[in-house]
């Protein structure tokens, strides 16, 4: 996760349940699943916190077609990996927003407006904002995603960036708060809680 | 509402026709013209030059050199490690309708280091032009678009031989997406003529870098509609009495292009002759040293013919102009037909329409931020009224 | 959280530990059940420990007894998807969530911010209030200091230091009872207890000893020798009355009287309860009172001797009496009474009215049996014999004193083992013990039964008995009737099955303000040093009281 926030995007679409944002970036840009992110709304007084749970990478001709061929030249390969830019488009759920008092989650009051900057959120305001656990019973209940992979990465993400002496004590309350979600299915929150575990 | 479309359907039909009848003729037309350059290949050099003079200093055909105009030159081998530049430039032009009166040139290039398996290396340049001398020049009326593109073929140009020059003493080539002739000098006149004369001379230094760090330089024409060689054959094949300024013009050939011939002439990977170009611009390029010539290739098996056009120090150095030849066949090769370099620096010039919408309101914002009220004309509003809408369900 | 200043002087200091859990669910009837943090451990827990739970809504302070202990889950899948056991942390994050433990409290005492004494409870507390474990003030507190009318008793379950005192005079003002499975120590705590009701002076006791348990020189199953009640208050408070002289002389036991009833003294009353050991019909025990009436006070004589044929015969041609059931009474009477040789022919030795006296000078009585105690029947005999003459007087006694023309007797405890033999429902009824049981303290009389089949006592007597101190039972019957009478008790049921087969017994009842699991006190070299006798004051050197001069060592 990179230090700093990065723009990884602008909204091209969105409602209060969530934004898309797209933009050429390079590879090295590309936001990842499972982090969070920031997208400005109400002409800047608030920012919604979104979830990314789908990455693509859209309508990229060129790398299909050289993909096509059996003789591809090395330096073409790497070019296409390191340098260029992709277009991608990434949705992301909103599981919170931000305003002068602090985060809140809960579904925010209005949307990002389009073409607003998405970017991803700094370490430290990760931390900060999980350190409230309501956004788990948010992705649980979204509908037509990833949620248990969603649920096990965010989380596995969230615990990474935390200093090295909070990071057990992290995972076993959110464990708990799952196990307190799920306690109806043990087979479903045993795969969670294993995701939680394992290097991503 | 749009076009009207009963009106036009017969129209169409019409065109169908047309187009099928006129590729019969040239289709026919094809083995006669071949055969005429055979002729005009066997004709006495001397000869050609005389009818050369003959047609005036209007006439645009090509130029022969000392290559039998009918030989095709197979490719060379290409040489283990080679560094290929390739450059292209895009705009914004100047809108009246727009919040803001201003224009953006942006270059994209990039360098492949062929054989080393190394990652290319990218570079982007974007630049803002908004004071008044860019804006009017010397006029009293702003620039036209034409200017704009001037400034970007020039810039284009120094990007190519900037990164050629900090790669000095290796071999290079470096192609533009573009005929190397400035276009553009043609077009503009009046005051803007010493302007325009300034860029050229900036162009003209440019070129005299490139040859001293002696890079491979060429402009590469994709699907090319010239017809230079067709007009030389013509004028080879008229009597000797019958040649006049306008007789030399009213082409047998007239719908075909070189390219239908030496689509024919070319086996895969083979050039043809090198010729002088003929236009009025190359005589500024050839006293500079610069004089451009041009040849037409064979980049893939599926019949693609393209034109190179290379300046006359290229042209007359056999290592350099293999390593032209054969550095773009081998840049071609996954890319059907066109080079890679130049695929990959229109990509990194090209500006989407999505970044161009955020530049847009992040311009609009930095003009409200100092206190400026952006106002959109009618005109601008309306289009976006009209635009399309999508819902987003998440 | 009410003012707090009462609260922390009555329980000691504020708790600021984390509770051991919260009140979920219950009721007054069958207690309440308590969620535990997962940071505590369940195996560091024990039914029969103390808690205390403070109220989330008044702050009032609920003293209680862990009677049950259980693991649970907010799923049953739980069993068909348990956890991978080696992953530490899916077993971390199950732990207190999905899968865990809950304490059933029993509370017992109840303290309002108006009181300064416990009281036993009318509510229970609200729901998610906090439960600790109790402190060994807490517990000192409830149970009070050892003075002369609180008798240290033990210790509760792992908390040595805390002395759980029994109220002697409580326990002396109703019938008591000592419960367990042979073997549990029943007779140790018992002896015990009398240590303590003889040295507070607050009854005399007249003990029925069937096997040689109290009076002088205790042994064990091991062999090792423990000092009888005689040994223990050597000041003459004690004394022994034997039956088997012969038997006490070769046990070297010290003995200040020796008993013997003539046969004139045994009347009817006395033979009846014999009737099932004996073998006596009903037609055949309704017939003894004939034969008496007829016969006169010699009728035991009469019977057995030859002697008498002719008087015999004149019943018989009477009609009043069927000679097969005189027969029948003659022969088991003859197989019975000679036997016993405490019963003389003539008077006896009149000793009623002596031991009667001891009693109500203070003086403990134990009736030694010698090999006699090996009889059943020797047992009920003597001991319905005497206590049906004793309890005659206590209640001409205090029927003067009520006409304010002499003093009130001086409260008796009488011990009997085996009890389930004088108390079964059938002969409950008509017996001495049930009476006394039934009358409650009116003639100041109660009793201290020592069994260990309490399933065999009629169940109104059960519930007559104020004070119950019960060892391990294992008969379902058995514990049952153990709670009988005893509301809200068979929640201690699972803290009666736990116990251990010694030293240890559950305390419920009048004399104690709530049940309490005690480890007995040792019966040592401390105890006799505690219960006031010096080591040097042994039997040898001994001042014998007054009436002792009959035998010397």
């Amino acid at each position: 996760m990179p230090e700093s926030p990065m723009m990884i995007g602008r909204v091209t679409r969105c409602s209060t349940r969530g934004f898309v944002g797209a933009m050429q970036v390079s590879v090295k840009e590309v936001p990842v699943f499972g982090s969070f992110c920031q997208a400005e709304a109400q002409s800047g007084r608030s920012h919604v916190v979104g979830l990314v749970y789908d990455i693509s990478i859209t309508d990229d001709h060129f790398a299909r077609q050289i993909a096509a061929l059996e003789d591809v030249p090395q330096e073409q390969i790497a070019d296409g990996q390191i340098n260029r830019q992709v277009p991608i488009e990434f949705n992301a759920l909103a599981v919170g927003f931000r305003d002068d008092a602090g985060f809140h989650q809960a579904l925010p009051p209005r949307p990002p407006l389009t073409l607003a900057s998405v970017f991803s959120m700094a370490p430290k305001d990760t931390v900060d904002f999980t350190s409230e656990l309501h956004f788990l019973q948010t992705i649980l209940n979204a509908p037509q995603l990833p949620v248990d992979e969603l649920l096990a990465t965010t989380l596995r993400l969230s615990a990474q960036i935390r200093p090295e002496g909070e990071r057990e004590r992290f995972l076993l309350q959110t464990g708990r708060e799952i196990a307190r979600l799920l306690a109806q299915d043990l087979t479903r929150l045993e795969n969670i809680l294993c995701g939680l575990r394992s290097e991503g | 509402m749009g076009i009207h479309l009963p009106s036009l359907l017969p129209q169409m039909q019409e065109l169908g026709q047309s187009l099928y009848e006129r590729s019969l003729q040239l289709s026919k037309m094809v083995p006669k013209a071949i055969e005429a350059l055979h002729v005009t290949a066997d004709l006495d050099h001397s000869d050609l030059q005389s009818r050369i003079m003959k047609a005036g200093n209007r006439w645009t055909g090509a130029i022969p050199t000392e290559e039998a105009l009918d030989q095709t030159f197979p490719p060379p081998k290409a040489p283990q490690s080679l560094h290929v530049i390739g450059a292209d430039g895009s705009q914004i032009y100047p809108d009246r309708h727009a919040s803001a009166f201003y224009y953006l040139i942006n270059i994209g290039s990039i360098v492949v280091s062929r054989g080393n398996g190394e990652t290319p290396t990218i570079q982007q340049e974007s630049r803002l032009f908004f004071e008044l001398e860019d804006l009017y020049g010397e006029a009293d009326y702003p620039i036209q678009n034409a200017y704009v593109n001037l400034r970007r073929d020039v810039a284009e140009m120094k990007i190519l031989t900037e990164r050629a020059e900090t790669l000095a003493g290796e071999k290079t080539l470096a192609i533009l997406d573009n005929s190397l002739l400035l276009w553009m000098a043609l077009q503009t006149g009046g005051s803007a003529s010493r302007e325009t004369d300034r860029y050229l001379q900036q162009y003209l230094k440019l070129l005299d870098r490139l040859h001293s760090s002696e890079t491979g330089l060429a402009g590469f024409i994709d699907r090319p509609r010239s017809v230079s060689v067709l007009a030389l054959i013509h004028l080879a094949g008229l009597p000797g009495d019958q040649i006049t300024q306008d007789s030399v013009h009213l082409t047998p050939f007239r719908g075909l292009t070189d390219r239908a011939i030496f689509t024919h002439l070319l086996p895969p990977g083979h050039r043809s002759a090198i010729f002088i170009s003929a236009s009025p611009l190359n005589s500024d390029f050839r006293t500079a040293g610069h004089e451009i010539h041009f040849f037409y290739l064979k980049t893939a098996a599926d019949d693609t013919v393209v034109r190179v056009e290379i300046p006359i120090w290229v042209a007359q150095d056999p290592e350099l102009l293999n390593r032209v030849h054969a550095g773009i066949l081998q840049d071609c090769q996954t890319t059907g037909g066109f080079p890679y370099t130049l695929v990959r620096a229109h990509e990194l010039a090209v500006i989407p329409p999505q970044e161009r919408a955020a530049f847009d309101d992040m311009l609009q914002r930095t003009l409200i931020g100092h206190g400026l009220r952006p106002s959109q004309s009618q005109k601008a509003l309306t289009k976006e009224l009209t635009g399309k809408r999508k819902h987003y369900r998440l | 959280m009410s003012d707090s200043s009462e609260l922390d002087v009555f329980f000691g200091s504020k708790r600021d530990e984390r509770p051991l859990g919260i009140v979920l669910e219950g009721s007054l009837s069958t207690g309440l059940q308590v969620k535990l943090d997962p940071r505590y451990a369940i195996e560091k827990l024990a039914v029969g420990r103390y808690v205390v739970i403070q109220s989330r809504k008044t702050g009032s302070i609920f003293f209680g007894i862990i009677t049950d202990i259980a693991l649970g889950a907010t799923t049953p899948d739980l069993l068909h998807h348990p956890p991978d056991a080696s992953d530490p942390f899916l077993l971390d994050v199950y732990s207190g969530g999905v899968a865990f433990a809950t304490l059933h409290v029993s509370p017992m005492l109840m303290l309002d911010d108006a009181d300064d004494q416990p009281r036993p409870i009318k509510t229970i507390p609200s729901h998610f209030s906090a439960i600790y474990e109790a402190t060994a003030q807490d517990v000192a507190r409830v149970f009070g200091e050892e003075d002369e009318a609180h008798f240290f008793i033990g210790a509760p379950l792992d908390m040595e230091a805390v002395q759980v005192n029994l109220d002697l005079e409580r326990f002396v003002e109703r019938s008591s009872g000592v419960f367990g499975k042979t073997g549990t120590g029943k007779s140790f705590i018992t002896r015990t207890i009398l240590a303590g009701i003889i040295r507070s002076g607050l009854a005399s006791t007249l003990i029925f000893d069937m096997h040689n348990d109290y009076g002088w020189s205790v042994m064990d199953e091991t062999g090792r020798e423990y000092k009888g009640l005689r040994q223990l208050f050597p000041d003459g408070r004690v004394s022994v009355i034997t039956l088997d002289e012969t038997t006490s002389r070769a046990r070297g036991s010290k003995f200040d009287g020796i008993l013997t009833i003539g046969y004139e003294e045994i009347e009817p009353e006395d033979m009846e309860m014999l009737a099932s050991l004996l073998g006596l019909s009903d037609i055949q025990t309704g017939a003894l009172y004939f034969l008496y009436q007829r016969l006169g006070r010699k009728w035991i004589s009469k019977l057995l001797d030859e002697q008498h044929e002719e008087e015999i015969q004149n019943m018989l041609d009477s009609g009043r009496i069927v000679g097969g059931t005189l027969g029948a009474i003659r022969r088991k009477l003859e197989s019975f009474i000679p036997r016993m040789g405490f019963l003389v022919p003539g008077e006896g030795s009149k000793v009623v009215d002596d031991i009667f006296q001891r009693l109500n000078i203070g003086t403990s009585v134990v009736l030694e049996f010698g090999n006699y105690g090996n009889t059943l029947a020797a047992y009920v005999l003597v001991a319905n014999y005497l206590t049906r003459r004793i309890h005659a007087s206590y209640v001409h006694r205090k029927n003067i004193a009520a006409g304010k023309k002499g003093e009130e007797p001086r409260p008796l405890v009488i011990v009997i083992e085996e009890a389930h033999k004088f108390l079964d429902p059938s002969v409950a009824g008509h017996t001495i013990f049930g009476n006394i049981a039934r009358e409650l303290r009116k003639y100041n009389v109660t009793l201290l039964i020592v069994d260990q089949r309490p399933s065999g006592i009629e169940d109104e007597v059960m519930s007559q008995i104020g004070t119950r101190v019960t060892c391990l039972l294992d008969n379902e019957a058995d514990i049952r009737a153990v709670f009988s009478g005893v509301s809200g008790a068979s929640t201690l049921r699972e803290v009666l099955a736990r116990l251990d087969t010694r030293q240890q017994a559950l305390i419920l009842g009048h004399a104690v303000p709530m049940p309490v699991v005690v480890r007995t006190r040792d019966y040592d070299q401390r105890f006799y040093a505690a219960i006031g006798m010096d080591e040097s004051d042994d039997a040898s050197g001994a001042k014998p009281p007054a009436e002792d001069k009959l035998f010397p060592d």
